[in-house]
């Protein structure tokens, strides 16, 4: 482990490495304090910039992109109560009274301390468990292989907002669905393509990435005039917590980081989750606290930065162990790794262990970089969200046609993105979560690739997925999992009649 | 959505398939089927299950804007090879902020001609060969 951390460092303690996590860094949080844009589209966008790079060299650069997009939804939830992202919607409840409280430099303050505790305490996890989880997943087969991805993606839905976990798991069927158009590369035979040469290769997931969250989200605004219109109040001084305040705040971010790597490794459920339950937590031990929760309580901010940071860091463990992302953003990862002739998953380990170690330094590295520098300069970052959407809406657009462009250099693509961006508009307005989409996507392809394999070993026959004990659990977890809703909502109306 | 999946399905049997794989177990046909058989299944309990959705008010969305940017987007793909990517970058950021009402010509040249032209350098300084366009004889 020691030897994997020093060719880390080794890699990633380059000068071209090192502005690449800096460059990273204040991009990723320029984007991520753009409203709407969250991780996703700030990933997205830079995708085309790495391919000029080595795969680590781009993985550390979208690592750091992937942590100032955190950052910067978080200061956009504090300044303007508009979250880039669902990770950050939590933060925005005692952020946001804060910075009203005339506290916007101590509420910026306290986001990027807690952070940064959690982002490295979760990257020390990280190091201590995914080598060990890398060699147990050298011995899988087809079969778990086929049912963890299954269970990944049964999560996505059991943990959907309340009333959209039927409508995440049809995004996620339609994901699947999108991921099969283009060249069967086993049969050799095309599907979908109405015969368009265009279509031969499949739909790059950038393409679906930008039109689904980026490209969509700049229409949403221009729909709904009233979104993100508020102005925010700079903070230009008082970007620091006294010693008393960091004593205050220590245990809540120790229990937050705690939780937030726990839920982020579990495929599926991510920051979202992990900012709301850190915070359900805080609030429940804090409960005679004053200022009360959601008045601007300095813990209730504390809690989701720290657990949403933790588990941005958990869900690399089973992206980089398994090959399998456990959210949205790191969907796209996966999807950045491939493009660049890379398969994660345990051979990573022990194939290419400087992209495997340099990714895990790089966070530390990403960590430091967003405290020392990002947060003295938030007062003159912040002056992003002040721009007027009649400029901001253009700005998105034009920069997610363009990271499409960059990338195949063909007008199709980009025609074929406005209209994946128009359908995600409407099923927006009908509340069907996009992330489910892009994990679907991205799975399919290494879903069916399993499933056949599996099948074809087994000689057609299906209860080979019930034949170990693995497998019977994975598959005893994905019926948990689909029916937990049910068994919540049966729960709640048997407590109130 | 159920309609989605059907087409889905009914297309998934256009598939081609090779005479000596048609009777293999797993065939490129497989996969979608599943696919479209959930999804129908799916979509079917959602509207079984139906809820009423809630959506903005007519008043409260601006369909003009959005049907003159998409415009704009198009006419975008369909003359960035032509035009190349300084013009057709900054007719698209011009166009666009004068399509969500922006008025004031220095501001729209302030907010589109630098940030074209930065990307531009930043990307050929990355290697990144960028049609020039009209613009080829200039630069």
């Amino acid at each position: 482990m020691i030897e994997g951390m020093l060719l880390g460092l080794s890699t990633v303690l380059t000068l071209q490495n090192v502005m690449l996590v800096l460059a990273g860094c204040a991009v990723g949080t320029l984007i991520g304090m753009l409203p709407g844009l969250g991780p996703i589209s700030a990933i997205a966008l830079m995708i085309p910039v790495t391919y000029g790079f080595e795969p680590s060299s781009g993985m550390i650069l979208l690592a750091g992109v992937y942590y100032g997009a955190i950052f910067g939804g978080s200061t956009s939830s504090i300044l303007i109560n508009a979250p880039g992202v669902a990770g950050t919607v939590a933060t925005a409840f005692d952020g946001y009274p804060m910075a009203r409280n005339g506290q916007p430099g101590k509420a910026l303050a306290t986001a990027a301390y807690a952070s940064f505790a959690g982002g490295t305490a979760a990257a020390v996890f990280l190091v201590l468990a995914a080598p060990r989880l890398a060699d147990l997943a050298l011995s899988f087969q087809s079969a778990d292989y086929f049912l963890m991805m299954v269970l990944g993606l049964s999560l996505v839905s059991a943990f959907a907002a309340e009333g959209e976990h039927l409508k995440a798991l049809i995004m996620t069927f339609l994901g699947l669905g999108l991921s099969t158009i283009g060249t069967d590369l086993t049969a050799g035979v095309q599907r979908f393509t109405f015969g368009r040469m265009d279509l031969i290769d499949g739909i790059s997931f950038l393409l679906l990435a930008m039109g689904t969250f980026a490209l969509s989200e700049a229409l949403m605004m221009v729909l709904q005039k009233s979104r993100h219109s508020e102005q925010p109040d700079i903070p230009r001084h008082g970007l620091n917590l006294s010693l008393q305040e960091v004593r205050h705040v220590l245990p809540t971010i120790s229990r937050s980081s705690i939780i937030g790597f726990v839920v982020g490794v579990l495929p599926g459920a991510g920051a979202t989750i992990a900012s709301f339950l850190a915070y359900g937590v805080e609030k429940k031990i804090n409960q005679d606290a004053k200022p009360a929760f959601g008045q601007g309580h300095i813990r209730g901010l504390a809690a989701p930065e720290a657990a949403n940071n933790a588990a941005c860091t958990g869900s690399f463990v089973p992206l980089l162990t398994l090959g399998i992302p456990g959210s949205g953003t790191t969907a796209v990862l996966l999807g950045a790794l491939i493009a660049y002739g890379v398969q994660p998953g345990p051979r990573l380990f022990i194939d290419e262990p400087q992209i495997f170690w340099s990714v895990i330094v790089s966070m530390y590295i990403g960590n430091i970089f967003l405290l020392a520098l990002n947060l003295p300069l938030i007062p003159y970052l912040a002056r992003l969200l002040a721009i007027p959407r009649q400029f901001l809406i253009p700005l998105i657009t034009f920069f997610s046609m363009m990271g499409v462009y960059l990338v195949s250099f063909n007008p199709f693509d980009l025609q074929l993105m406005i209209l994946v961006a128009m359908c995600a508009l409407v099923l927006r307005l009908f509340s069907f979560p996009m992330a489910p989409l892009l994990l679907g996507f991205i799975l399919g392809g290494m879903l069916e690739d399993n499933l056949r394999r599996a099948i074809t070993i087994s000689d057609g026959d299906w209860t080979y997925y019930a034949d170990r004990p693995l497998t019977v659990c994975l598959t005893l977890l994905i019926v948990m999992a689909l029916l937990s809703p049910l068994a919540r909502r049966a729960w709640r109306d048997f407590k109130t009649h | 959505m159920t309609l989605l999946f059907l087409g889905y399905g009914y297309l998934s049997q256009d598939i081609q398939l090779d005479f000596w794989s048609a009777e293999e177990i797993f065939t490129a046909r497989t996969f979608p089927v599943i696919i479209a058989v959930g999804g129908v299944l799916l979509s079917v309990l959602l509207i079984l299950n139906g809820k009423k959705v809630v959506l903005p008010g007519l008043d409260e969305i601006t369909l003009g804007p959005l049907l003159l940017l998409v415009i704009i987007m198009l006419v975008f793909t369909v003359v960035i090879d032509e035009l190349g990517f300084i013009v057709s970058g900054v007719l698209l950021l011009m166009l666009g902020s004068l399509a969500l009402g922006e008025r004031r010509w220095h501001l729209l040249i302030v907010a589109s001609v630098p940030v074209v032209l930065g990307l531009y350098l930043l990307l050929t300084a990355l290697d990144i060969h960028l049609e020039p366009g009209v613009l080829r004889d200039l630069l």
